[in-house]
């Protein structure tokens, strides 16, 4: 794989020449900062952007053009990742050798086209997308519900506080969408262009320098902006644990917990965290929760753990009888004060550590996760496959144990069933 | 080894077949930095009426028995469990049942050798303990809560429950709590001995591996395996009846948006003149174009606001008879079905409709071979439908027909509905 950097005035091309693949991946590649009002424009913005354009003005337009062109796929999304919010804007293409280089082009040419045309006029975008695409997106944050699992999971961080981006959810809050008009989202749209940084990354069996050129001719963006915001949230700051206790029309009782840490070192934080995340509650059967909650007690199907590295946290969930919640709380807790004690042993730390190691070597067969790791080598400084499995292998025992003692316990939360 | 080479992308399976029955299919790729092992045996939540061999009376097992047994197999004999070993090595593991089969995959990037050997060693030598089954069965009741919770798996198997009379796509996969109740140690080891034979199992092996060394540690291991005398399965057959059990149920939950799901069941004898591929290439084009978001139903259904979301269209090519599904969110179920059921009486695709469609099917087929894991499950899909892999199926798409298009759409019939929604909860 041959990576290579094109500075443009507006923008830097970062790319990754491969023919492992028979396709080719693209993405224009945002950055903005997470706040309340942010989070739900953008969701609302990327599904307008995503819906029709000026040349496709419909679903149906734009879908049989995506066919003609050998099912290009082109899709949009927003995430945030810890202060910031990330925008990206795809397309997936055969490899031109089974098509042809128009084909290429035109696909290339149809991301812009959406991105940059949309259906509006020059004050806001058009009415009947705008009522649909709104509608939409009022019941996709309404329908979280309908999944007890991520409901309760977002429940628990939104009562870490109002203004705590872990709580915000990633589609977007019902009360903001109600505020927005066609004019307010395309005010909000032209100040994304102007000043949201981006950049374009590409993979495939391509020859660069002409995709640069090729590309050039399409991404018309203005100024070029550097937003430099700290991507990783400040310390979760615990006086005193709470316990927060809902009903809900489910015969589980899904139980949510939150963990915060003290003074964790880079180190700590981006290889010694992720592996004591998975000795105690994640990656396989073979945690210690696992092992406890399903395994020796049958108390759930599923218990995990999710390390938040960008939020500082850790989130645990699990689903029960709400008879056997004390029992699983006393178990939660067992696992991991048999940690802190140092209860455990170097194969098992070796263990977790091939998993981890297995996990990275699976990217290098998907080209979106090559690129992300792309993008997030130059958001925060991601190193390369190589270093971080040797740093990984480098962690000893007494690092876990000293993590597992810097973990403090934040919010209990149940979303209790019947 | 036979070479099946895929015409279109000229990439190659190795197809074997062991002295003692089992197939073997493997796909090594130059550029993939993984690999993908999945043991697989056709047996499946459906299989619950057999006999093996010449006995005279059929044994039933309770639905969820496949499921359970899939479950149960990590166990070993010393209380340990399949998935301590593959954690020694870094390795994924995982298993699950459809209707049809059971699959125990592991995916890894090192130690092919003993990944394989340990896939093998572990299917082939299960340990069934009475105090190991009881509490799993604690497991397993918590996981079909667990889908009780979701309103779509409670759309997808309350559909399948009222749409079948006989049929096993009729019961839960895992089966329910009651069934569960009777499902004993010694359940699963007959189920085992009778269907987890090597003539009933097939290996498919994808990614980063060299063939002949596959094929060598696959060979080492089944020479040791006791040998067993073929014995034909026997599954028992029942008539699915072409009307449906029930046409129409609803229930409520606390959903945002009501969900519809709704099923037309046809007699596969409507459609004699096709094979079973030429019904699912030509019946996944209509749907596509007449359907999907490409076609004028979808535009009038979303751009009247009547779905959310769009619709989801799908059909199943089963023993007895086909059936096309239609999944949507939506409040206003009744004129919806009437749309749908208006686009079903009529269906004509044009040229250049199925001209659009074979351009995305030739570039899903190319893109699959990106994945490892998509690879292989075409190849158990092929296995699974016809034990044989569709290695023309890149020319398959590039000729499909307009006239045999018309054909198989004017066959479509929609007598036997069955409609199952989920509305909100009463005030």
């Amino acid at each position: 794989m041959k990576y290579d950097c094109f500075t443009n005035d507006t923008y830097n091309l970062y790319t990754i020449e491969t023919n492992k693949f028979k396709s080719g991946h693209m993405e224009i590649v945002f950055r903005s900062e997470a706040t309340f009002e942010n989070i739900t424009y953008i969701s609302f913005l990327i599904s307008m952007l995503f819906e029709n354009s000026k040349k496709y003005p419909s679903k149906k337009t734009l879908s049989r053009k995506l066919c003609d062109l050998y099912n290009v796929m082109i899709n949009g999304t927003s995430s945030r990742v810890g202060n910031t919010i990330i925008t990206n804007a795809m397309v997936d293409f055969i490899d031109p050798k089974y098509t042809d280089m128009d084909t290429l082009e035109e696909s290339i040419e149809l991301l812009f086209e959406l991105v940059l045309n949309p259906n509006a006029d020059e004050f806001e975008f058009d009415e009947l997308t705008f009522e649909r695409v709104k509608k939409e997106l009022a019941k996709t944050i309404e329908s979280l519900k309908e999944d007890p699992k991520q409901s309760s999971i977002l429940n628990a961080l939104g009562a870490l506080g109002p203004d705590d981006p872990r709580g915000f959810n990633a589609n977007g809050d019902i009360g903001v969408l109600e505020s927005i008009t066609p004019k307010k989202l395309y005010d909000f749209y032209k100040n994304f262009l102007e000043t949201s940084s981006r950049n374009i990354y590409l993979i495939g069996d391509l020859d660069m320098k002409m995709m640069n050129k090729m590309i050039r001719k399409y991404a018309k963006f203005k100024a070029i902006v550097d937003v430099d915001t700290e991507v990783y949230l400040p310390n979760l700051y615990v006086k005193k644990s709470n316990t927060l206790v809902e009903e809900a029309n489910v015969t589980q009782t899904n139980l949510v917990q939150i963990y915060s840490f003290v003074n964790l070192t880079a180190r700590e934080r981006d290889y010694v965290v992720p592996l004591f995340n998975m000795l105690w509650g994640s990656g396989s059967l073979e945690s210690k929760l696992y092992k406890s909650l399903r395994g020796e007690n049958s108390l759930c199907y599923n218990v995990n753990t999710y390390y938040q590295k960008y939020d500082r946290v850790i989130v645990l969930h699990t689903a029960v009888d709400d008879s056997s919640v004390t029992l699983s709380l006393k178990l939660i807790i067992a696992a991991l004060a048999s940690i802190k004690k140092g209860k455990l042993t170097e194969d098992e730390l070796e263990n977790v550590k091939n998993l981890l190691i297995n996990s990275l070597h699976l990217s290098l067969d998907n080209p979106d996760r090559l690129i992300d790791m792309y993008v997030f080598k130059n958001l925060v400084g991601l190193k390369s496959i190589e270093e971080r499995i040797d740093e990984i292998r480098s962690v000893g025992l007494e690092e876990i144990i000293a993590v597992a003692k810097k973990m403090r316990l934040a919010l209990t939360y149940k979303l209790r069933g019947e | 080894m036979k070479k099946i080479v895929y015409k279109g992308v000229e990439e190659t399976v190795y197809y074997e077949k062991l002295p003692n029955g089992l197939d073997v299919y493997m796909y090594p790729s130059d550029t993939a930095k993984n690999f993908y092992l999945a043991y697989n045996v056709r047996f499946g939540s459906v299989d619950t009426e057999f006999k093996v061999g010449k006995e005279k009376r059929f044994t039933s097992v309770p639905n969820g028995t496949a499921h359970f047994l899939e479950h149960q197999m990590f166990q070993e004999d010393d209380g340990h469990t399949a998935f301590e070993y593959f954690a020694t090595l870094g390795s994924s593991v995982n298993a699950f049942t459809t209707y049809n089969y059971t699959s125990y995959e592991v995916t890894a990037s090192d130690h092919f050798k003993e990944n394989l050997e340990y896939l093998l060693r572990y299917v082939e030598n299960p340990v069934f303990k009475q105090n190991s089954v009881s509490k799993e069965r604690g497991i397993i009741k918590e996981e079909i809560r667990m889908y009780d919770n979701t309103p779509m798996s409670v759309l997808n198997f309350g559909l399948e429950y009222n749409l079948n009379n006989v049929d096993g796509h009729k019961y839960l996969i895992s089966g329910t709590e009651e069934d569960i109740k009777e499902i004993s140690a010694e359940t699963l080891q007959n189920c085992y001995d009778a269907f987890y034979t090597p003539s009933n199992m097939f290996l498919v092996l994808t990614g980063k591996f060299l063939p002949l060394e596959a094929l060598g540690i696959i060979k080492s291991v089944e020479n040791e395996r006791e040998e067993q005398p073929r014995k034909k399965i026997t599954r028992k057959v029942y008539k699915e009846p072409v009307e449906v059990d029930l046409p129409y149920d609803v229930r409520e939950m606390d959903v945002s948006v009501p969900k519809l799901k709704v099923a037309y069941k046809i007699d596969k004898d409507d459609f004699k003149n096709y094979s079973d591929l030429d019904l699912k290439i030509y019946l996944d084009a209509i749907l596509v174009a007449k359907f999907s978001d490409i076609s004028d139903l979808y535009e009038s259904l979303t751009e009247q606001n009547l779905v959310m979301y769009g619709m989801y269209a799908t059909r199943d090519v089963r023993d007895d008879y086909v059936v096309l599904t239609f999944e949507m969110e939506t409040d206003y179920r009744d004129q919806v079905l009437d749309l749908i059921r208006a686009e079903l009486r009529n269906i004509k695709l044009s040229k250049e409709e199925l001209e659009r469609v074979k351009k995305s099917n030739i570039a899903a087929f190319i893109l699959h071979f990106d994945d490892i894991m998509d690879v292989a499950q075409d190849i158990e899909d092929d296995v699974l439908s016809s034990n044989r892999i569709t290695d023309d199926i890149f020319d398959i798409y590039k000729n499909m027909d307009l006239r045999m298009a018309n054909d198989i759409a004017s066959k479509i019939n929609i007598d036997n509905e069955c409609v199952y929604f989920i509305d909100k909860l009463s005030e």
